[in-house]
């Protein structure tokens, strides 16, 4: 899997390795200069690593308090005075010994690539928790720069830190940052270019913290080492030491004396009662608190008391759950569903589209087109820009981006671990952890995005469960917004709606719980604190989501409209339609609804839209608006959705999901209209 | 159980083990005689079911239970306390907790224990579940 993130890392890393250099600069003498040099941030989530990648490179990437959303990795480029740095955003990093997908990602990238500096940034505030990896980096024999960030947030609980002091005793440049103010940028720079310019010598480092039995048994390990790597050799020894599973899988194949390595370090692992992993992180902390005595002198904290007690309510079941709901109901329902969806959709759709711009491109194209083939594929009922460009613009535009905003701001307040550790215990009945809210709220927004996300969960079940719920009940932002508009009519349809689906979920990922083999991975998560989100990385964010939606969405839009009018125009469509009828028929709708299922699977907001415009022409009345509602949410995911599926969790997965799914649907559906007719419910 | 007779409390498969002798418990499909024998004094009580199991340990506050007083998952709230020992069985969820910084020395204060225990360890707060937590133990700091 982590080789799906290298390998763009380095296509892209070459791709743009172009020479660069200023008309009527001098030549700089040092061969050094005018060349690309990797330079890695790595660090723990949540330091504003992301947001100091910003101000390096003035290009904008995603910026998250959650733990692990940076799932990708982010480019950019640092020019100081000639010597172009390729900088390079890693994912959240907790130790060498990892625990999740991106930490695994960002070793190999230690691993395999040989950066030029390393900038570890780490929180003021939890200098204890943070400097053992600055340690181990340093052992591993890392150019190192050690970004002391969040200053501010130190002082503010009284903190105080003698940065001068930390630089002598760690024997490595420290540099003390405000990222979210950019003070200390400028001496960053400086730093990163003396750097380059004079790189320090590196001589061989090693742990003195360690006990001796540990100290010899690394230094045998490391000569018995006969491979080359880009860590130094008592890292790797380190490694294998704490029984990383993956160094010694691949060591013990690749290393010709392993036969010689295993025995010492089955010896050293006797004689301690605890796992040596455990050991060496408990003697490496040690080590740190030692360094750190007189480092932080820590004052009476001055804590503004709102923040605290906000930091409170959002946790506490009393008034965490009722905020949770305001949240959901003010961001989701009013600002996404009644404002995204209603009021802007209206407005461009209505006042725009239909009154002005589709009239206007049909005459247009009937006065310059003869040919009526040709009419219909680009404008009329079908065509790509009255109806692909129509319900792209119109329709799912607006409704997507309001989404991305509201979730965008959530994200930036570090909000999103709350949810998840309010909803863990119902997620776990479910058969994931709260850590599964963040696909699963992405999801509202786009299950295709989403989709890709559920690589962070885990487990194998957790990601097969989270792909197949994704994929059956929970509906994207583009089909929320038209769902809820569909239904707006009537509050009855819209909860029952609402309630048929959760309940869907609810009992899908139960049962989908008790058949999937595997065990339960404990919940255990980072809260950050809350912060006032930064405008500009809320639009930002917001700006480059939209930008990647639209990219992805617009030409299967383009693509779904051809398919529609080459398939209408070869009668093809009128089989699919006719095998469709009586399906459509069973649950109560009429034969034009066929038409809407059809178009679902071009993608899933598309169907709905066809929907909406039913809806609009008066030919469905809320129970038939109600069945059809629920059994495209349920129905199979988009085109785009079911290709992630299949690239993430391979064809068996996919098919096996899909096949389940659209049956289902229809069964829902025709369940639901036998019931509601039975009992003579009138909505 | 306690014994209703000489009041001693002893363990239900102890007072199980004279069933092996006694023909009703032999009898096919029945579940014995529904009574447990005091191990000290032959008393035969009756067995306890679940609910009455529940009904005499219930009480308002949760109290801190017999087993596993010093876990993180039992530390009332608000009590300041010191890790002083993880629980290793489970590699994986060592390293997670590690990565955070719980580990044996850092003092800790449980703010909230439903629906998920968040506790404060140093400056960072972390929410972890019962599963998790009982593997952190605590002393008095």
């Amino acid at each position: 899997m982590s080789n799906c993130h290298c390998s763009p890392t380095q296509t892209n890393a070459t791709g743009q390795r172009r020479r660069r250099r200023r008309r009527g600069q001098p030549i700089n003498p040092e061969p050094t200069l005018d060349q690309h040099k990797p330079l890695f941030l790595v660090g723990n989530p949540n330091v504003g690593k992301s947001l100091i990648f910003n101000a390096l490179t003035g290009a904008y990437v995603t910026v998250s308090n959650y733990p692990g959303t940076t799932v990708e990795l982010s480019h950019g480029h640092l020019n100081l005075g000639g010597i172009v740095f390729d900088v390079i955003d890693t994912p959240g990093l907790y130790g060498l010994l990892t625990v999740t997908e991106e930490e695994r990602v960002t070793r190999s990238l230690l691993l395999d690539q040989r950066p030029e500096i390393v900038l570890h940034v780490v929180d003021a505030k939890n200098l204890e928790r943070m400097l053992p990896l600055t340690l181990q980096l340093k052992e591993a024999g890392l150019p190192l720069i050690l970004v002391v960030n969040m200053l501010d947030e130190a002082a503010a609980v009284g903190l105080q830190i003698d940065l001068e002091l930390l630089q002598t005793r760690l024997g490595l440049p420290v540099v003390g940052t405000i990222s979210t103010t950019g003070e200390g940028l400028e001496q960053l720079r400086e730093t990163i270019r003396g750097y380059a310019v004079n790189p320090p010598q590196h001589q061989p480092y090693t742990s003195s913290y360690f006990a001796d039995q540990i100290t010899q048994a690394q230094a045998q390990i490391a000569d018995l080492l006969r491979q080359d790597y880009t860590l130094s050799k008592t890292t790797i020894a380190e490694l294998l030491l704490a029984g990383e599973p993956e160094i010694t899988e691949k060591l013990a194949t690749q290393e010709p004396l392993y036969s010689q390595i295993a025995p010492i370090i089955a010896a050293t692992a006797e004689r301690y009662a605890e796992p040596l992993n455990f050991v060496l992180a408990l003697q490496r902390q040690n080590a740190v608190n030692q360094l750190l005595d007189g480092v932080v002198t820590e004052r009476a904290s001055q804590q503004r008391r709102w923040s605290t007690w906000l930091n409170q309510a959002t946790v506490n079941p009393w008034t965490g759950f009722p905020l949770l709901l305001l949240i959901l109901y003010f961001g989701l329902y009013k600002f996404v569903g009644v404002f995204g969806g209603g009021t802007i959709v209206d407005f461009i759709e209505t006042k725009f589209f239909a009154e002005i711009f589709n009239p206007w491109i049909d005459n247009l194209v009937e006065s310059y087109i003869p040919w009526p083939v040709l009419q219909n594929l680009i404008a009329k009922d079908y065509g790509i820009i009255t109806l692909g460009l129509r319900y792209a613009v119109a329709i799912v535009l607006p409704i997507v981006g309001t989404f991305f905003l509201a979730f965008s701001i959530i994200e930036d307040s570090g909000y999103l671990p709350r949810i998840a550790l309010l909803l863990d215990r119902g997620f776990k009945k479910i058969g994931l952890n709260g850590r599964a809210v963040i696909p699963m709220a992405l999801g509202f927004g786009c299950g295709t995005m989403a989709t890709m996300v559920t690589r962070t969960l885990e487990t194998k079940r957790e990601r097969v469960l989270a792909t197949l719920l994704l994929a059956l009940a929970i509906p994207c932002s583009a089909q929320l917004g038209v769902i809820i508009a569909l239904l707006s009519g009537s509050a009855k349809a819209l909860a029952l709606w609402s309630l048929i689906v959760l309940g869907i979920l609810l009992l899908v990922g139960y049962l989908g719980a008790q058949v999937l083999p595997g065990e339960q991975p404990g919940f255990c998560l980072e809260v950050p604190p809350l912060r006032l989100p930064k405008l500009r990385n809320v639009l930002a964010k917001t700006y480059t989501r939209m930008y990647w939606y639209f990219l992805e969405v617009l030409p299967l839009f383009i693509l779904a409209s051809v398919i529609i009018w080459a398939a209408d125009l070869l009668k093809i469509f009128d089989l699919a339609l006719a095998a469709l009828n009586p399906i459509v028929n069973a649950m109560g709708l009429p034969n034009e609804a066929s038409v809407a299922f059809l178009f679902g699977f071009f993608r899933r907001d598309y169907g709905a839209a066809g929907l909406y415009d039913l809806q609009q022409s008066g030919l469905l009345g809320f129970n038939q608006l109600l069945v059809a509602a629920v059994t495209l949410t349920l129905f199979v995911p988009c085109i785009a959705q079911f290709s992630v599926m299949w690239k993430e969790r391979g064809w068996k997965t996919a098919i096996a999901i899909a096949g389940f799914i659209v049956p289902f649907a229809f069964l829902v559906g025709y369940s639901l209209n036998l019931i509601l007719n039975l009992l003579g419910v009138m909505l | 159980m306690r014994c209703g007779f000489c009041g001693r409390e002893f363990s239900e498969e102890l007072g199980a083990s004279a069933c092996a002798n006694c023909p009703l418990s032999k009898l096919k499909g029945s579940q014995g005689c529904g009574h447990v024998k005091c191990p000290y004094c032959g008393y035969e009580n009756p067995q306890e079911t679940k609910f009455e199991q529940k009904l005499r340990t219930w009480s308002w506050r949760k109290r801190s239970q017999t087993d596993d007083t010093h876990s993180l998952a039992n530390l009332p709230k608000g009590v300041p306390a010191k890790i002083c020992q993880l629980d290793k069985s489970s590699a994986k969820d060592l390293q997670k907790l590690l990565a955070f910084g719980i580990m044996p020395g850092q003092s800790v204060e449980v703010i909230q224990r439903y629906p998920t225990i968040v506790v404060k360890v140093g400056r960072t707060t972390v929410a972890l579940d019962k599963q998790v937590a009982a593997q952190v133990f605590v002393c008095a700091s």
